[in-house]
């Protein structure tokens, strides 16, 4: 085994910038997917209880469709199939303004909207019926006993999944590489074909995913903190 | 039973010591006694190293040449099957003796490991869609230009066009597909995957070639480095082969006018020039 390690080339340029800006476009497909997913999710899991059967019924094909086809399949579908049945001025318009960007943002964004609308509506679930019925019985019609009754309930419950499915979320930007964005695996491995320096720059992705998940952790843990309700 | 432990004990870390000790001949001593040569080989790139279905085997250019190394070392010969990121480490980790692994020679490259002679010289070629505002090599400063992963195009296209946009796909055909789509204005590639797609395309009408080549990359066989002796075995059968004219059949055999690439061979084997 050889195990000197020689970090002094990556922080050389042009790794370094290579591995800054994977770093960058990494946490930017990560704020982006995220509020896509947790925006529809909510979205999502509110018209799963709304008592419309149709409704319901789409939002659970629409749950099983995404949750059952795997990550990479949807990355290809978006970048390669769906983007194809746009009209031509708007492919290449996309094409100019970071087409790897937008298509791995809208299917990891839909992809983990599924998961995220599963863990409010089993939060939803567990807040007790009589709180919509007092919440009703006041007056309220469904989306506002929604708004301020239930789903601050249901978020409080669901925190712990939800933190979890966000460091999911973070993790599976990587798959983006696979698109040619420029996200930070993508960087690394660009990096490591340059220089060879295989364990370094895998070390440079783990401690960034690393770093970056455990925040993700502190910061549920905060928000869990911060929202608990009197009572749970 | 206390002694009893005490021995087995004593036994467990002499057969660890005896397991890690390292062999102390040099690498082509330790081939030839143990009569055989691990050879790294790709998978999946026809016609260098790739899958024959009805035979089960990883047949190509790359493992013909492995091949006649092993003959001219008299040994065995052994593939063993590796992907384009990870054949270096393979090589260096001493899971394979020798890389025969659509290997083009870069500077960083050579830091890690030893060339031998290049046993073959690939142009590396800038496609266009059909009817691209594209026409020659250099159009493509500032545009997006698609290649593989793990690939030298990424070195070679930083030195020759450094403002175009690589983007690189974790395989040539999603490369292509998206030249194809128009997500990225070209694409660049070796002459030979440049012939495979043609032929594949039918007319061969769909894509233009940008002239001239954006350069030529050597392929070299890769050995560790500190094998004197080993390295210059490969190299003597590498030009026996050139010689006897054996490196031309291989040639002919996978790339030559009665294959679908129709390539004529424009190079010898010789030292590649850093």
């Amino acid at each position: 085994m050889y195990l000197d390690l020689n970090f002094d080339a990556l922080l050389a340029q042009p790794f370094f910038d290579e591995l800054v800006h994977g770093a960058q476009f990494s946490l930017a497909l990560f704020a982006a997917c995220w509020v896509l997913a947790v925006g529809l999710g909510i979205l999502l899991a509110v018209v799963r209880i709304s008592g419309l059967p149709f409704a319901e019924r789409a939002v659970a094909i629409y749950v099983s469709y995404q949750r059952n086809v795997p990550m990479l399949a949807h990355l290809f579908l978006w970048y390669f199939g769906i983007s194809t049945l746009l009209p031509a001025d708007v492919q290449s318009w996309i094409g100019l303004h970071g087409g790897e960007f937008i298509f791995s943002t809208i299917a990891i964004g839909l992809y983990m909207a599924a998961y995220f609308s599963e863990d409010i509506r089993s939060g939803l679930r567990s807040v007790p019926g009589g709180q919509t019925e007092a919440a009703r019985s006041l007056g309220m019609g469904f989306l506002t006993s929604i708004r301020y009754v239930v789903l601050p309930q249901a978020i409080n419950i669901s925190l712990p999944t939800f933190t979890n499915h966000t460091i999911v979320l973070f993790k599976n930007t990587s798959l983006a590489m696979a698109l040619g964005a420029a996200e930070m695996t993508y960087a690394v491995r660009e990096v490591e074909n340059e220089t060879f320096l295989t364990y370094e720059t895998y070390i440079v992705a783990t401690v960034f995913y690393l770093a970056i998940s455990l925040l993700l952790m502190a910061a549920g843990a905060v928000a869990a903190k911060r929202v608990r309700l009197p009572g749970h | 039973m206390k002694t009893l432990t005490r021995i087995s004990t004593l036994l467990l870390a002499a057969g660890a010591l005896a397991w890690m000790a390292p062999s102390y001949a040099d690498q082509l001593a330790d081939i030839k006694a143990k009569g055989v040569l691990v050879c790294g080989v790709m998978p999946n790139v026809e016609p260098m190293g790739y899958m024959d279905m009805s035979k089960g085997v990883v047949v190509g250019y790359d493992v013909d040449f492995c091949r006649a190394v092993a003959t001219s070392l008299g040994v065995k010969l052994e593939l063993k099957v590796v992907s384009s990121e990870a054949r270096i480490p393979e090589l260096l980790e001493k899971r394979v003796d020798i890389l025969a692994a659509i290997l083009g020679y870069t500077p960083a490259r050579a830091e890690q490991i030893d060339y031998s002679q290049a046993y073959f010289a690939s142009n590396q070629i800038l496609a266009v869609k059909k009817g691209s505002p594209l026409k020659v090599r250099d159009d493509v400063a500032g545009k997006r230009v698609s290649t593989m992963k793990g690939s030298s195009n990424l070195v070679l296209m930083h030195r020759e066009i450094p403002t175009a946009k690589m983007v690189s796909y974790d395989d040539a055909p999603s490369a292509f597909i998206s030249m194809a789509q128009g997500k990225v204005d070209a694409f660049v590639l070796s002459e030979v995957m440049l012939r495979r797609f043609a032929a594949k395309l039918g007319d061969g009408n769909s894509i233009e070639i940008l002239k001239p080549a954006v350069g030529v990359e050597y392929w070299g066989l890769g050995v560790r480095k500190g094998e004197p002796q080993f390295l210059a075995a490969v190299n003597d059968a590498l030009s026996h082969l050139e010689t006897t004219g054996d490196a031309q059949k291989i040639f002919d055999t996978w790339l030559g006018p009665n294959t679908l690439y129709k390539m004529t061979r424009d190079f010898r084997v010789s030292p590649i020039q850093p």
